[in-house]
């Protein structure tokens, strides 16, 4: 069975987080195997696109509720991590594990995030996908892009993507609890395109509410272990353990 | 078809040489797979690289891909039409979706690089 490294990091805040998926980018070399790591964010913390700007939101908004901003090396939207389990991978591509493309590489890193949905008792699907227009709206969890997660027609689950010469970065955001819809105060009203709080609500779900009872702190580990066992059975991966010391990157992730 | 007026990379860019300039973009496969493109981000002219590397992004709806320079040389010229219409990478990855332009300074590096038909069998 092939091995990828996996990675679970306690809560940390928005720039270690994505200081740390960069450097796993970064250090990564051909035959390297794959590395999974799971993660949450403490405080919450807004993430915006690659492409998006830091003028684009109300920083004294963000900063009176203690929360962090923070640019991700990947494309798309801007997301407030609150309530959610956050995974990414780095894997080589094109690769027998994720496929020769783009797309075989959503697609293979879907089967465990939709089959750990379905193993919660939750019949996801996968959306058809969005036009240019909807990508340059604000906000992530407003629309669904093609290769996105879905239960009942409500996005569940949002992923972006950087690729580099025969390496990928996928990170995503699968939603626990209601909170992600509190992005909207940290958005100048010009920047809300039309939306409000209950609007976002109603075009996304979360476990909590598929339950029909809000997961507590408690639940998360549980959580995590579901989806970490969710990678290794689809992806048919054995996942070995690794810490950010014996990575080398114990500096860079700090 | 592949047009054999140009050269091609193993990360699908192009390069189209007309006198001691490449213009340089990316695929058509490249295009596909990323579908719609919506961000360009192009290097300063007058920046100076070598062969390989990293000098742009490009956002589609799906990834961020970085946009590699096929061969050394100086930038000369972007594509300003992309700043305000990324789209025509996708309606034109061969012609107005060009990208950069570069002064070459090792012609050589040419031969290093894909033909039409060579590219044709890296796609399958």
């Amino acid at each position: 069975m092939a091995t990828a490294r996996i990675i679970r990091d306690l809560p940390l805040p928005g720039a270690v987080n994505m200081r740390r998926d960069t450097a796993l980018l970064d250090a990564w070399r051909p035959g390297d195997p794959p590395i999974l790591r799971l993660y949450r964010w403490r405080p919450y913390a807004v993430s915006y696109g690659f492409h998006q700007r830091s003028g684009d939101f109300d920083h004294a908004a963000i900063a009176s509720r203690g929360w962090d901003l923070v640019q991700r090396p990947t494309g798309g939207r801007a997301i407030l991590h609150a309530e959610e389990l956050t995974y990414s991978v780095v894997g080589p591509s094109p690769s027998p594990l994720f496929g020769p493309s783009l797309h075989s590489c959503y697609m293979a890193i879907n089967e465990p995030l939709v089959a750990f949905l379905r193993a919660l008792g939750h019949e996801a699907e996968i959306s058809g996908g969005e036009d240019r227009r909807e990508q340059r709206q604000a906000v992530c969890f407003k629309s669904a892009g093609q290769h996105e997660i879905r239960i009942g027609g409500r996005k569940i689950v949002g992923s972006a993507q950087r690729r580099r010469e025969g390496v990928f970065l996928q990170h995503g955001s699968i939603l626990v609890g209601p909170r992600h819809a509190d992005l909207l105060d940290c958005l100048p009203p010009r920047r809300r395109g039309g939306l409000d709080r209950d609007g976002l609500l109603a075009v996304t779900t979360d476990l909590g509410r598929l339950r029909g009872a809000p997961y507590q702190e408690s639940e998360y580990a549980d959580l995590e272990e579901r989806l970490a066992s969710a990678f290794a059975a689809r992806l048919g991966l054995e996942l070995v353990p690794v810490a950010w010391t014996e990575l080398g990157l114990a500096d860079q992730s700090a | 078809m592949i047009p054999n007026d140009r050269k091609y990379t193993q990360e699908h860019e192009w390069v189209q040489v007309e006198g001691e300039i490449g213009i340089v973009g990316i695929t058509d496969h490249a295009a596909s797979e990323l579908g719609d493109i919506v961000y360009v981000d192009l290097p300063e002219v007058g920046a100076e690289f070598s062969a390989g590397d990293s000098v742009g992004s490009i956002e589609s709806v799906k990834a961020v891909a970085d946009l590699y320079l096929p061969v050394s040389g100086e930038i000369v010229e972007v594509n300003p039409a992309l700043d305000g219409d990324p789209g025509l990478v996708n309606s034109s990855p061969l012609d107005d979706g060009w990208m950069v332009k570069v002064r070459l300074v090792d012609p050589a590096e040419l031969d290093s690089l894909l033909d039409a038909a060579g590219y044709e069998e890296l796609l399958g």
